[in-house]
């Protein structure tokens, strides 16, 4: 079997396997778009609550202050260091900065 | 005899319930809590219409998950079914978000009567609320109310007594609806479990209560289940447990809860402006710099006000203390009593009730200031300004007010300890605590350093902040890691509440109930002590020589001398674990020769030549390790008795004790020796 051939054969392979890497790559990024945490999220914002994670002590610390999966909030201060602050429900609620990348967010743009 | 009825207040921090509370019993109750926070159940009692009233003030909670220790003491509270009615308060402006207690309510079958109170906030917000509509959905009494005004009272009444004598409980079924959903009934997990937990029965929980704590995996109520369930149905739960509903079990009740809320009332949302929300104050005093400096103005300006609100009362403490004690020294010789009964009269009695009443003095100040900053709200932005600093320590923003408080009275801070979340944060709050140095404190070490070394003392004083930190970083590494373990670490998640106007009269009234409840307690214990210190160094002809004190000072000075510390200087130092106060008058007895017993509650009974005194006696390391053991010395009785209370244990007590003592020995030690090395 000569080069050509070879080549022939294999360029199928080779061009799904470049397509399925690119999907997969947009995929990934697609996810991290939509993945974006309280702590990464910009000031006077809007958004909805799209996920919490952590254990259950956190999580039900967190829905029992007000936030759950859904709920409308606008983000009034992020400086990247100090608590998170939402306005949520009729509430000034502070997150601890480090706990807030723990909840998962859709931006209104 | 009269009927007695209980009412429980329960609700979201912030919500009224000690503003209710007082309201109602006025001087009827016992205090304990730190003014501002309710972390452990108050009681009072009132009388209407021929009934007794008993009134528990609940630790405020957002719901009840038993995360913290006072949401075990509400839970274990309403689950012991000891009240006839739950009074439910919730905050009208934010009906939605504080409605949640009520819905974590559903499914215990205790007689309720809901309180939206804070009705003049929403009013002024432009809110309606349909308060009928809301009585006719949930089907228990509700009540539109503002606690604050006291005119609204008689229908308080009104309500609650045929709240008591037609007991109604919430029903679970429309709850039941919402985690039901679009499934056909008995496919969700609630009803699933419910099935599984069988004829398990809790008090007064209803199952679908269980299971919903159950899939928040609440650990008191699994470790219940674990222990009374048979093992296949233990099995059969855990198996709805792991599947994928049951491992985003938290967040499923959560909605459920809140989505039953929101059909509850459909309020007639308002958007508010940003601007309002969050105004430009907020803006300054939540800045990771200029929020610092701000809470640094807020600070001085509360510790200013602390010294004049202390004056009063510091004044007539150590004003009272020679009049009286001349009159009982008059008095007794007139009537020809004892000279030892006129001592102990003087010294303990006497003198134990004037010191009291400076040490009171400045913990009411505290107190009184800090109210008004809870009260004002700038209290959470003040916490909120530290978090960032104290987590590092292992601990979170609402500890920057009792360490902060610590500046002017420990005993004081120590109570304040109170507001943090867990039991390992306020243990390690306590020991941090011990280390700031309370106006006392400070005025003994800068008079000691003034004394011995002159013009150097400003380093003395900036050489002590230092090592204060360096402190906070030693107990950090030593007590952090095992107090708060790092996966335990919990972050501040709290409400900013909106800024209020302060209702004086009732701040007043709260501050002087505390006040007066935290002097009777102080009192007992310095008398007690002061007896003991007094009968150690009494002596019948006033020869110090003749003091149990002197002798056994005299037998431990070889070990003492290890620490560069003369028994005088060591009795001085164990007197200082009394008050600072008594650190100095103690010295101004021993080294002055003045021939009275030992004072411990004199004041700065440093008359002017204890300086001379001190200075022409004592050497340069010497007074180097005397000054590093007194940085570091135990606070004072007060404080260790508040603290023993706070920590709930001796053994705690004394490790702190210990710490200290170790701590400040250790550096006494390392001052005398280098001090031989220099001088
Ligand atoms: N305007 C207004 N303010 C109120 C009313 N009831 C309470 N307040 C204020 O709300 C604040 C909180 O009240 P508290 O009674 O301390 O709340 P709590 O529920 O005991 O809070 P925790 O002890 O933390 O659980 C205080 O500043 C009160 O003066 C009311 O009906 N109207
Ligand atoms: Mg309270």
């Amino acid at each position: 079997m000569g080069y050509k051939s070879f080549r022939i054969v294999v360029s199928p392979f080779g061009a799904v396997f470049c397509a399925g890497f690119g999907y997969f790559w947009r995929m990934k990024n697609a996810e991290f778009v939509d993945r974006l945490s309280l702590a990464e999220m910009g000031e006077n914002r809007c958004g909805t609550v799209a996920q919490i994670e952590g254990d259950s002590r956190f999580i039900s610390r967190i829905v029992s202050i007000g936030l759950t999966p859904g709920s409308a909030f606008t983000l009034l201060k992020n400086d990247g260091r100090s608590p998170v602050l939402v306005f949520c429900r009729d509430t000034v609620i502070a997150v601890n900065h480090k706990e807030s990348s723990q909840i998962f967010v859709k931006v209104e743009l | 005899m009269s009927e007695i009825k209980t009412i429980a207040l329960l609700g979201q921090p912030n919500s009224g319930k000690s503003t209710l509370f007082n309201n109602l019993t006025g001087l009827h109750q016992r205090v304990g809590n730190w003014p501002g926070k309710t972390v452990e159940q108050a009681e009072g009692s009132f009388v209407f219409d021929g009934v007794t009233y008993k009134v528990v003030d609940l630790p405020g909670s957002y719901g009840l998950s038993a995360n913290s220790e006072e949401e075990v003491v509400t839970r274990d509270y309403i689950q012991s079914g000891k009240a006839d009615l739950v009074c439910i308060l919730v905050d009208a402006s934010q009906l939605e978000r504080s409605l949640y207690m009520l819905a974590d309510f559903v499914g215990i079958r205790m007689p309720v009567m809901l309180v939206l109170n804070m009705m003049d906030v929403a009013e002024a917000a432009g809110k309606k609320i349909d308060v009928s509509a809301i009585e006719k959905r949930l089907g228990v009494p509700v009540l539109g109310f503002s606690a604050a005004e006291t005119e609204r009272y008689p229908e308080f009444f009104k309500k609650m007594v045929s709240a008591i004598k037609t007991p109604v409980c919430l029903d679970s079924g429309s709850l039941r609806e919402e985690f039901v959903g679009e499934k056909s009934n008995g496919e969700d997990v609630v009803s699933r479990i419910e099935v599984a937990l069988g004829d398990f029965e809790y008090g007064v929980c209803e199952k679908i209560w269980i299971a919903e704590k159950l899939l928040e995996k609440d650990k008191l109520i699994c470790g219940v289940v674990n222990e009374m369930l048979p093992f296949a149905r233990k099995n059969a739960i855990d198996a709805i447990l792991d599947s994928e509903e049951g491992r985003d079990g938290g967040i499923l009740t959560g909605e459920a809860k809140y989505r039953w809320v929101s059909k509850i009332v459909r309020e007639s949302a308002t958007p508010k402006s940003i601007e309002k929300v969050f105004s430009k104050w907020d803006r300054i005093a939540t800045h990771h710099i200029k929020g610092k400096f701000f809470a640094f103005g807020i600070m001085v300006v509360s510790l200013v006000a602390c010294m004049i609100l202390a004056f009063p009362g510091m004044g007539i403490g150590f004003g009272m203390q020679p009049v009286l004690q001349s009159l009982v020294e008059r008095a007794g010789n007139a009537l020809g009593v004892w000279p030892v009964v006129i001592s102990f009269i003087n010294l303990v009695l006497v003198g134990g009730t004037c010191i009291t009443i400076c040490m009171t003095s400045f913990i009411f100040a505290i107190i009184f200031v800090f109210r008004i900053l809870e009260e004002i709200g700038y209290m959470a932005r003040f916490s909120y300004a530290f978090d960032n600093w104290l987590s590092r320590l292992g601990l979170q923003g609402k500890a920057i007010m009792p360490l902060f408080s610590g500046i002017g009275c420990t005993a004081g801070a120590v109570c304040g300890t109170r507001v943090l979340d867990t039991r390992g944060q306020r243990l390690l709050a306590l020991v941090l605590l011990w280390a700031i140095p309370c106006g006392s404190k400070v005025a003994v070490v800068l008079f000691l350093a003034s004394t011995f070394f002159g013009s150097a003392a400003p380093l003395f004083g900036i050489g002590y902040v230092a090592l204060i930190f360096a402190s906070f970083y030693l107990s950090s590494r030593l007590f952090g890691k095992k107090l708060v373990p790092q996966n335990e670490r919990v972050g501040m998640i709290m409400e900013l509440p909106p800024y209020h106007k302060p209702h004086w009269k009732m701040i007043a009234a709260m501050v002087g109930r505390s006040t007066w409840g935290i002097f009777k307690k102080a009192l007992k214990m310095i008398l007690m002590v002061a007896a003991l210190f007094w009968a150690l160094s009494y002596a019948g002809d006033g020869n110090v020589e003749n003091t149990l004190l002197y002798k056994i000072g005299n037998a431990i000075e070889p070990v003492t001398m290890f620490f560069g510390m003369r028994w005088e200087l060591f009795v001085s130092y164990l007197g200082g674990m009394f008050s600072k106060e008594a650190s100095l008058g103690i010295m101004s007895t021993l080294f002055n020769h003045t021939g009275e017993a030992f004072s411990l509650v004199t004041r700065v009974a440093a008359s002017e030549n204890l300086g001379e005194a001190l200075a022409s006696t004592i050497t340069k390391p010497e007074a180097l390790a005397f000054l590093f053991a007194s940085m570091f010395n135990v606070p004072c009785v007060l404080a260790m008795g508040t603290t023993y209370r706070e920590a709930g244990s001796f053994k705690w007590l004394a490790t702190i004790m210990g710490y200290y003592l170790a701590l400040s020995l250790g550096l006494a030690f390392i001052g005398y020796h280098i001090g031989l090395l220099i001088f």
